[in-house]
């Protein structure tokens, strides 16, 4: 199973296999056993009862006919997962997915990285207020969130729009969520917006555990700011940079609320992503009797086919890694 | 993955729960039926004015769940149901109301739940059916006097809707006769646009000339006509609405689900592709090339279309009878609302063909107290019930249209009403000729882009071919009908694609019991 | 105005000179010293930033007329008060205020505990199958979970938890528990096992070096968490809704807000108020703890 020790290999390749294989501390401390499974029980029982569980119940909805309204559910084998693979609606929401993450995630991670370097500085004013001001949006409720760009996006006498036609070179408005070749950039944009907050704390914290000493002791040495932050900064928040992204990734792969109240997937699925199309399936009866089989499937495929590709990119990781190390040495 | 199987495999199965929850059914649904027995044996109440004298009076504390989806007449059904315990001071009414949007997960749960509610709302006929089959419902014919049944006008308990088997599942919660698509004006635009505020446009010509008067009139802060594309449903009724009218059309206008509207009765076969229907979305489309609709259209909901149409920055709006309801209650600025009947592509008015009344409200297999929730309903769906849900609410026209005639509402929505019974008339159903065709119904999957998705794109210029995405549409359809009859033949079910050909259908009249026995 | 250099400032005009020279026109005279340009180029993001919030406060403010006909004015003709008034009333407010707090921070305290100390035994212990462990966490972190809320609610139920607020809290919890373990996971194994080795000396036993020496030191994995567990359940819909369906006393928030959407009107004025009434209580939680959330954070290496 390649995929395991991905989350674990991607940070801290190195110092992490070498503290796991070396001896753990088990040896001195005393019951360490003992108390280890009992530490590890609290978490096991949340996670086999709520998160398990429910997953393993859907993997078998996933062959079954099922609507949720029924007592009974027909066992229909492998159906779901043909007729999904065939279902070019199921395909595009997996692209949309990867769309929405690739566009948010590398964006978001540089302009708050950016934001927080400005705000740590020791002698700007102001800064919990700037500080909270970007945190506002992370703190608003998504579903607010939605229903408000509605307005704020809004074509007519929506306030973007005025002040575009106002002061800007725009002679239509745009209708941001209802044209399809704007519509997924919109929600992008806002995506960004509503989490740079959260990205910034984190930064923030990864630039915090810079010791002041080396900062100051490089540009002792006659590094620019630039330099300074290429050769000193950056390689001591890397592995607060792994953490980041991966935490993003799965969020933003993952995305539901803001999607669903801005566009609810649309115009005509431009912007229906995977939790989306598994919500309108599963559980949304506009035509039809809902299909939770069908709904399972798509995510049981969905989480496999991410985890495939999480596993190759791991894999290509690790080569690249061994190879460095190769020519280094 | 060999681990995730077995894991997968060995996982305690969720039908566990149902057998377990069958138990509980049976042992209900039979206690029920002998209390009912008894009860229709001894006392064959007059059902005019249920609860004021209950038969065999309950004592003990009774709690009776109502789940609805509906939020319109939230205040005056409160009103009845506080009403309703004041007759039976040992009964609680626990009245709660979902999200019309999350209204099938709500379901879900709640049927998944220990304690299931004893009335609830359904998302449609297929979840209806699907319930019957399973046993999640019962029927109510144990519960209610055929008194009350027949307060309802003629056609509406019709087998393969309302009644399945014989037995009666359900009850009207609101008029059969009605739509959307709808035109709705302000009149007030219409006058400083230089347009006789009394009229509305005859013609699809028409509303077309009116809205370039609106635009140019407007000067960019109004627009001729506002739709509903946030909710694609709307927009694609609308399409149907305008297309049925012109004739030749065959529309998905009741409930508008693509796996059983848009069926050419005479041949049995889908006719999406029509090519009134063309010309419907094309007429749609030439409004929006020519920016004579409001910016924004395309993302925009009926709630906001609505205050478009009340801040006077469209001149004309498409929606049900609601409109008028919604005025009231809403927070809306005040203005001269008009009803216009849909305009017709030449001015020839035709019918237009809905199902007979469908099931909503259902009442549940394991309800505890069955002889109370059969009062609650009669209470709930007697005659002066509905003349005070029409006066009150003014939402939506009551099942009863003698009430909707005689009810003090406004003209506006007297308007729409007169136009419902006039120009609706209830289409075949294809399980009144044959109730296996219940079983075909279920097996079919829906298919995607449905009629409302296409039309709606099609407006806003993202598809540009209509004509060939629903002929691809239908030719789909036809598939999915066909494999679904094929798949339940094999069970040994006997069903066919002509049960769909209604040969003495007629457009213009409802389609009754006089009809099915000719066939 | 030449003080000490700012610590960490990206400038591009500072980079610039050593590899282009200094061409555009802007960049050369230099009245303003560079903290002003950061400054005046924070204010103005700061501005555009939280316009959609003063849009949504001011909106809170005005009547259901005025929020359609009003383009870029903020200030309402006539302070609307009432709209408070009604979404403290109509939605049982106060209420769900109370549980949604209760969930978040319960639900908070909860997953980081629990995936704390499992994070401890697997990221630094022998644990029988550990990779098959592992491999579980990671798989079900890839499957998208919206599916999976009716076996969810029905697990909750059998234990007897959706009578309470403790189904839905536990339920928050699960949610990114897998995420938190590895997270957990993933740092113990990379401290000093000298830690222990001392803690063993001093006559500490397994819980108490936990609790007294590698809780403490996980500070920054602790708070990242904490705040992403509390957004996500403060912000959490789909769960509490389908968990409070038959029991409006334990609505959150979000759930809450459903109120003012009719199937034929929505109160946006009432719909504004409320959000604004559930936005304030994390802004000052966020004013008074950011301090701690940032240092939080990096606290392990400065401490």
């Amino acid at each position: 199973m390649p995929a395991a020790g991905l989350p674990g290999a991607a940070p801290k390749p190195d110092s992490e296999r070498v503290s796991i294989e070396r001896g753990p501390p088990q040896e001195i401390i005393k019951g360490a056993r003992f108390w280890t499974l009992l530490f590890l029980m609290p978490a096991l029982g949340l996670y086999g009862l709520l998160v398990l569980y429910p997953i393993a119940s859907g993997v078998f909805g996933s062959f079954t006919d099922w609507s949720g309204f029924g007592r009974a559910r027909s066992f229909i084998g492998l159906d779901n997962y043909r007729l999904l693979l065939q279902d070019p609606l199921f395909w595009s929401a997996f692209r949309n997915s990867f769309y929405f993450m690739f566009a948010n995630v590398p964006a978001r991670l540089v302009f708050a990285l950016f934001l927080a370097v400005l705000l740590t500085s020791t002698t700007l004013r102001g800064r919990t207020f700037f500080r909270t001001a970007i945190f506002i949006p992370v703190v608003t409720t998504t579903a607010i969130v939605g229903v408000l760009m509605t307005f704020v996006l809004n074509p007519f006498n929506g306030p973007v729009n005025l002040a575009l036609l106002r002061f800007g070179p725009l002679e239509r408005p745009i209708d941001f969520l209802g044209n399809p070749d704007t519509a997924m950039p919109t929600i992008v944009a806002v995506s960004i917006w509503k989490w740079t907050g959260i990205t910034l704390i984190y930064w923030l914290a990864a630039l915090q555990s810079v010791p002041q000493s080396l900062q100051e002791a490089a540009l002792v040495d006659g590094a620019n700011k630039w330099q300074q932050f290429r050769h000193v900064i950056a390689p001591l928040i890397l592995p607060f940079a792994v953490v980041i992204f991966l935490i993003s990734m799965i969020n933003m792969l993952q995305v539901f609320d803001l999607v669903q109240t801005m566009t609810g997937g649309g115009p005509f699925f431009t912007t229906e992503v995977i939790e989306v199309f598994i919500y309108r399936h599963g559980f949304t009866a506009v035509q039809g009797l809902p299909r939770l089989g069908y709904a399972s499937a798509a995510a049981v495929a969905f989480g496999i086919m991410v985890m495939g590709l999480s596993a190759v990119y791991g894999i290509v990781l690790r080569r690249t890694n061994e190879r460095r190390r190769e020519l280094a040495s | 993955m060999a681990e995730r199987r077995s894991e997968s495999g060995s996982s305690p199965q969720p039908g566990r729960m149902s057998r377990r929850k069958f138990l509980g059914v049976t042992g209900g649904a039979g206690a029920g039926l002998l209390l009912a027995a008894c009860r229709s044996d001894v006392t064959p109440e007059p059902g005019a004015d249920p609860g004021v004298d209950s038969p065999a009076p309950v004592t003990e504390p009774v709690t009776i769940r109502w789940i609805d989806a509906m939020a319109g007449p939230r205040a005056y059904n409160e009103s009845v149901f506080a009403e309703f315990m004041d007759l039976h001071p040992n009964v609680t009414i626990e009245y709660t109301l979902v999200p019309v949007a999350e209204l099938a997960p709500s379901v879900q749960a709640f049927l998944a739940s220990d304690d299931p509610p004893d009335v609830f709302a359904v998302p449609n006929l297929e979840a209806a059916m699907q319930m019957i089959n399973q046993g999640v419902v019962q029927p109510l014919d144990p519960y209610v006097t055929d008194e009350w049944k027949q307060s309802f006008p003629p056609a509406t308990f019709v087998e393969g809707a309302m009644m399945f088997g014989g037995q009666t599942y359900s009850y009207p919660h609101s008029g059969t006769r009605q739509c959307e698509g709808l035109l709705w004006y302000n009149a007030d635009v219409f006058e400083q646009s230089d347009l006789d505020p009394d009229r509305g446009p005859e013609t699809w010509d028409e509303l077309r000339e009116m809205s370039r008067a609106i635009v140019q009139a407007g000067g960019g802060q109004a627009f001729g006509m506002v739709l509903q594309g946030g909710l694609p449903v709307s927009v694609g009724h609308l399409a149907a609405v305008l297309a049925t009218s012109s004739g030749g059309a065959f529309g998905p206008i009741g409930g508008g689900r693509s796996t059983i509207g848009g069926i050419n009765w005479h041949t049995g076969e889908y006719a999406h592709s029509s090519d009134r229907y063309v010309d419907a979305v094309e007429f749609l489309r030439s409004l929006d090339v020519d920016d004579l609709l409001l910016p924004g259209w395309a993302s925009l909901s009926p709630q906001d279309g609505m205050q478009r149409l009340a801040q006077g920055n469209a001149g004309m709006f498409s929606w049900g009878s609601y409109v008028v309801g919604q005025l009231r209650g809403g927070d809306f600025p005040e203005f001269p609302l008009r009803f216009s009947p849909p305009p017709t592509a030449d001015g020839t008015r035709h019918h237009l063909n809905t199902d007979v009344a469908l099931p909503r409200l259902m009442f549940h297999a394991d309800s505890q107290h069955p002889e109370v929730v059969g009062e609650l309903i009669m209470f709930r769906s007697s005659p002066e019930y509905f003349r005070g849900y029409v006066q009150e609410v003014q939402v939506q026209p009551s099942p009863m249209p003698e009430i909707d005639q005689a009810a003090d509402v406004s003209d506006q929505f007297k308007a729409a009403a007169n136009f419902f019974n006039e120009w609706i008339r209830f289409q075949p159903l294809a399980a009144g000729k044959n109730p296996s065709v219940t079983d075909a119904v279920l097996e079919m999957r829906p298919v995607e882009p449905n009629f409302h998705q296409i039309v709606t794109a099609a407006v806003s210029g993202q598809i540009t071919d209509v004509r060939s995405a629903l002929n691809e549409l239908d030719g789909k359809l036809t598939e999915e009908r066909e494999r679904a009859i094929e798949a339940v033949q094999a069970q040994g079910i006997e069903v066919s694609v002509d049960d769909w050909v209604f040969p003495n259908w007629d457009p213009a009249q409802d389609y009754d019991d006089s009809f099915y026995a000719e066939l | 105005m030449s003080r000490v250099e700012p610590v960490g400032v990206v400038n591009k005009t500072e980079a610039s000179p050593s590899v282009t020279p200094p061409a555009t026109s802007w960049s050369r005279p230099r009245p303003y010293s560079k903290g002003t340009v950061i400054v005046v180029f924070l204010v103005v993001l700061t501005i555009g930033w939280t316009y959609p919030f003063i849009w949504l406060v001011s909106a809170s403010l005005k009547s259901n007329v005025e929020i359609f006909s009003q383009g870029l004015a903020l200030i309402p003709d006539r302070l609307a008060f009432e709209n408070y008034v009604r979404a403290w009333r109509a939605a049982n407010f106060a209420r769900f205020l109370l549980n949604t707090v209760i969930v978040a921070s319960v639900s908070t305290i909860i997953a980081v505990t629990v995936s704390a100390m499992a994070g401890y035994s697997i990221g630094r212990f022998r644990v029988p199958f550990k990779r098959l462990l592992v491999g579980f966490l990671v798989a079900t972190l890839f499957v998208p979970t919206g599916f999976t809320i009716i076996p969810l609610f029905d697990v909750a139920q059998r234990l007897g938890l959706t009578g309470s607020l403790a189904g839905i809290i536990l339920a928050e919890s699960a949610r990114n528990i897998v995420l938190f373990i590895l997270l957990f996971a993933s740092f113990f194994s990379t401290a000093p096992k000298e830690l222990e080795e001392a803690a063993v000396l001093d006559g500490a036993s397994f819980p108490q070096i936990f609790f007294r020496v590698m809780l403490p030191l996980s500070k920054p994995t602790a708070a990242a968490t904490a705040i992403l567990q509390f957004i996500a359940s403060w912000n959490s819909f789909f769960i509490p809704l389908v968990f409070t369906l038959a029991r409006p006393n334990l609505r959150t928030v979000s759930v809450g807000m459903t109120v003012f959407v009719g199937e034929y009107s929505t109160d946006w004025g009432g719909m504004a108020a409320a959000a604004t009434i559930s936005i304030l209580p994390l802004i000052i939680v966020f004013i008074v703890f950011q301090r701690w959330f940032v240092e939080g954070l990096a606290g392990a290496v400065k401490g």
